[in-house]
C-alpha cells in the first residue's frame, strides 16, 4: 500500500482525543480557482507535525482554515473537538507579515497578550500571569528582552517572543505559520529543541507550517505533504519520498497557479534534489529576514 | 465646563472656541492611532469626505442649522460610505485604495451637489453650510462644547475599556481572531469610534482636512513612543494643543481655522519625523552603524552569527 493511498483512507476519519488536528474533504477558494480541494488528513496528538509543500500548496490556507481564520467547506477537528469549544486550548502564532510591523509593543506585552483568553478580556492581570509571561520569556530565551520595543528586534528574537506568547498560553495545541522565517540556524535548533519538549514531555501537540524538508526528516515526528489536497500524511521518512516529493514539487502546484495567498517565497524548484532544495530556500528566507524596521 | 472657558485669559467668545476645538483634537488624537496603525488612514479619509452629504441632509430635515441632526446625519453617511469601503473590498474583491477612491469621490460629490442645490434654491438659512468644507470653529457656542465633550468622552471610555482588545486587533488580527475576537466586532467597533471622532471635528476642521487630525498626531507620537498608551496618549496631547492653539490663531490672523489647525498638528508630525531622538530621520542618518552593532550583539541572540545584523538595509 503507498502511502498515497493510506493517507487518504475511505470515508471520514472519525474526530477522536488522541488527534491534534484532523480535516475531512476541505475545500478552500480564493478567487477563481481552488486552494485546498478535498484535503483529508488526521494529525496525531503529542507530535511535533510539520505541513510541507510547495509554494501555492495551500500550507498557510490550511492552518487558517483550520483556525477559522478564511472560510471552509469540509470539516475540521481541533484537540478532537470543534474549535469552538477548544479555542482556548489553541495558540496561533501567523506568519511574520501577517502581524502589523512597526507597532509601538515591547516584548513583554507581547508575550502579555498570551494571557488575555485565560483571564478575560477586560479583567485585571495577577501574579500568575506576570509569572507566566517572566517563565515564557526566560524559556524562549528572551527575558532580556522584556521591555525592548518589538521592532528594535531581530527576526531571530521577534520569533523567540511570538513563541513566549504561545507558551503563555498554556495551549495544548500551538499552530505555527512558518516559525522559522527570518530566523538564523542557531535560533532555529533552538526554538526546535523547545517545541520537542513541548510535545515529548509535556504532551502537548504542534502543527507548524514549514518547508525546509532537511529539518522535517531529522527533527519532526509527523508530516503532512500539501499540493492543493494531502499526497501523504504520517511519518516524515515515509511522507518524504522522493517520489512523492517528485509528484508535489515537481508537478506543482496542481490546478493551475495558484499563488500562496500570503505571497511568501516558498520553495521554487529542483525535484533532482528536494533536501537540497529545502536548504536553498532556507537561506533565501534568512536574507530576507531583516529585522523589521 | 464653563468654569474651564472662564478660567482661560481669553476673551468669552475666543476660549469657548478653543476649549471646542481643544476637546476636537484630543478626541482626534487619541482615536487616530485606531486607523493609523491598522494603516486605515485613508478609511477614515472617505468617511470624513463622507459626512458632506450627511450635513446638508441633517440641515434639511431639520430645516434650520440644528447641530445635532446635521453631525447624525454626517454620522449616518459617514457610516454608510465605511460600509461601501468594506463591502467592495469584502465583496466586489477591490484592492482598498480603489474601494476608497471609488467612495470618497462619490460621497464627496454628492455632498458638493446637495451643498450647490441648496445654495442656489435660495433657502435664507443655508449660508454657512460650506464651512463644514473647510471648517469654521466661529459660532460656536457653550452647548456645542458641551456636546463634543460628552460625546467625544464617551469615545474615549470605550477605546480605555477595550484597550486591550483593540491592542490585540490592531497588531495580530489573526491572533485576536483564533483567541475569540471576532474581526468584524473589531472592525465595527473601531469605525464607529472613527466616525464619532470624525463627526465631531467636521464642522471645525471641515470634512476635507479632518483625517489630517486623525493621522498627524498619531504620526508625531509614534515617533517619540515606544507602548501604544503612551501614544495614544502623547497623540491626544498633541491633537488637542494643536486644536485650540489653531483656533484660536485662525481667529485672530483672519483665517479658516481648519487648515491652520491641521498645518500646526502636521508641523508637529514633521518636527518629530526628523529629530525624534531614537527614531528620527535624523538620529537614523547619524547612527547606522551602532544600530546595527547593539542589535546583533544582544542578548539572546549573543554568539549567533551576525546573519541578521548584516541584512538590515
Amino acid at each position: 500500500m503507498s502511502p498515497l493511498e493510506r493517507a487518504v483512507p475511505n470515508g471520514a476519519p472519525v474526530p477522536s482525543p488522541g488527534t491534534a488536528l484532523t480535516a475531512t474533504d476541505v475545500r478552500v477558494g480564493y478567487g477563481g480557482g481552488l486552494v485546498l480541494d478535498g484535503v483529508t488528513l488526521r494529525v496525531p496528538a503529542g507530535r511535533l507535525a510539520a505541513v510541507v509543500g510547495p509554494n501555492g500548496a495551500g500550507k498557510s490556507t490550511l492552518v487558517k482554515a483550520a483556525l477559522g481564520l478564511v472560510r471552509s467547506s469540509g470539516r475540521f477537528t481541533l484537540l478532537g473537538d470543534t474549535l469552538r469549544a477548544v479555542r482556548r486550548r489553541v495558540a496561533y502564532v501567523p506568519q511574520r507579515d501577517a502581524v502589523t510591523r512597526d507597532f509601538p509593543i515591547t516584548a513583554a506585552q507581547v508575550v502579555e497578550m498570551g494571557r488575555y483568553p485565560r483571564r478575560g478580556w477586560f479583567r485585571r492581570l495577577t501574579e500568575e500571569d506576570d509569572l507566566a509571561v517572566e517563565a515564557a520569556l526566560r524559556r524562549t530565551g528572551v527575558v532580556d528582552l522584556a521591555d525592548r520595543p518589538l521592532d528594535e528586534l531581530s527576526g531571530g528574537q521577534r520569533q523567540r517572543v511570538f513563541l513566549a506568547r504561545a507558551l503563555a498560553q498554556q495551549a495544548d495545541l500551538l499552530v505555527l505559520d512558518e516559525p522559522f522565517a527570518g530566523v538564523d540556524a542557531r535560533t532555529e535548533a533552538a526554538l526546535l529543541d523547545l517545541l520537542t519538549e513541548l510535545c515529548r514531555d509535556e504532551a502537548r501537540s504542534v502543527v507548524a507550517v514549514h518547508h525546509d524538508l532537511r529539518t522535517v526528516r531529522e527533527r519532526f515526528d509527523h508530516a503532512v505533504l500539501l499540493a492543493g489536497r494531502v499526497l501523504a500524511d504520517g511519518p516524515p521518512a515515509e511522507v518524504l519520498r522522493p517520489e512523492l516529493l517528485e509528484h508535489a514539487y515537481g508537478l506543482a502546484p496542481l490546478r493551475g497557479a495558484v499563488d500562496e495567498p500570503d505571497g511568501r517565497v516558498g520553495l521554487t524548484v529542483s525535484t533532482a534534489s528536494p533536501p537540497e532544495t529545502g536548504a536553498a530556500d532556507r537561506t533565501a528566507a534568512s536574507a530576507d529576514g531583516s529585522p523589521d524596521r | 465646563m464653563n468654569w474651564l472657558i472662564t478660567s482661560l485669559p481669553l476673551p468669552y467668545p475666543e476660549a469657548v472656541v478653543a476649549v471646542g476645538a481643544a476637546a476636537i483634537g484630543l478626541v482626534a488624537g487619541a482615536l487616530g492611532p485606531l486607523a493609523v496603525l491598522r494603516g486605515r488612514s485613508m478609511f477614515g479619509d472617505a468617511m470624513s469626505h463622507g459626512t458632506l452629504p450627511g450635513v446638508v441632509l441633517g440641515f434639511v430635515v431639520a430645516g434650520t442649522k440644528h447641530l445635532p441632526l446635521m453631525l447624525l446625519g454626517a454620522g449616518l453617511t459617514a457610516a454608510l460610505a465605511a460600509l461601501a469601503v468594506i463591502g467592495l473590498e469584502r465583496c466586489a474583491g477591490s484592492r482598498p485604495d480603489v474601494a476608497i477612491g471609488v467612495v470618497l469621490s462619490a460621497a464627496f460629490t454628492t455632498g458638493i451637489v446637495l451643498l450647490t442645490a441648496l445654495a442656489s434654491s435660495g433657502n435664507a438659512g443655508q449660508s454657512g453650510l460650506a464651512d463644514y468644507l473647510f471648517g469654521q470653529p466661529a459660532g460656536m457656542v457653550e452647548r456645542d462644547v458641551l456636546l463634543t465633550a460628552v460625546v467625544g468622552a464617551c469615545a474615549l471610555l470605550a477605546v480605555t475599556a477595550c484597550f486591550r482588545v483593540l491592542r490585540t486587533a490592531a497588531f495580530d488580527p489573526g491572533f485576536a481572531a483564533v483567541a475569540g475576537v471576532p474581526r468584524w466586532a473589531v472592525e465595527a467597533a473601531s469605525t464607529v469610534l472613527l466616525a464619532v471622532a470624525i463627526v465631531l471635528g467636521v464642522r471645525t476642521v471641515g470634512a476635507v482636512l479632518m483625517v489630517a487630525l486623525l493621522v498627524a498626531p498619531a504620526v508625531a507620537a509614534r515617533q517619540l513612543t515606544t507602548r501604544l498608551g503612551g501614544l495614544v496618549t502623547l497623540s491626544a496631547l498633541v491633537g488637542g494643543t494643536s486644536g485650540a492653539a489653531g483656533a484660536v490663531l485662525a481667529g485672530r490672523a483672519e483665517l479658516p481655522a481648519g487648515p491652520v489647525i491641521v498645518l500646526l498638528a502636521t508641523s508637529v508630525a514633521v518636527l518629530a519625523v526628523l529629530f525624534a531622538p531614537r527614531r528620527g530621520v535624523l538620529a537614523r542618518v547619524r547612527r547606522p552603524v551602532a544600530a546595527a552593532e547593539s542589535r546583533s550583539s544582544a542578548p539572546g541572540e549573543a554568539g549567533a552569527p551576525p546573519r541578521e545584523a548584516s541584512g538590515a538595509r
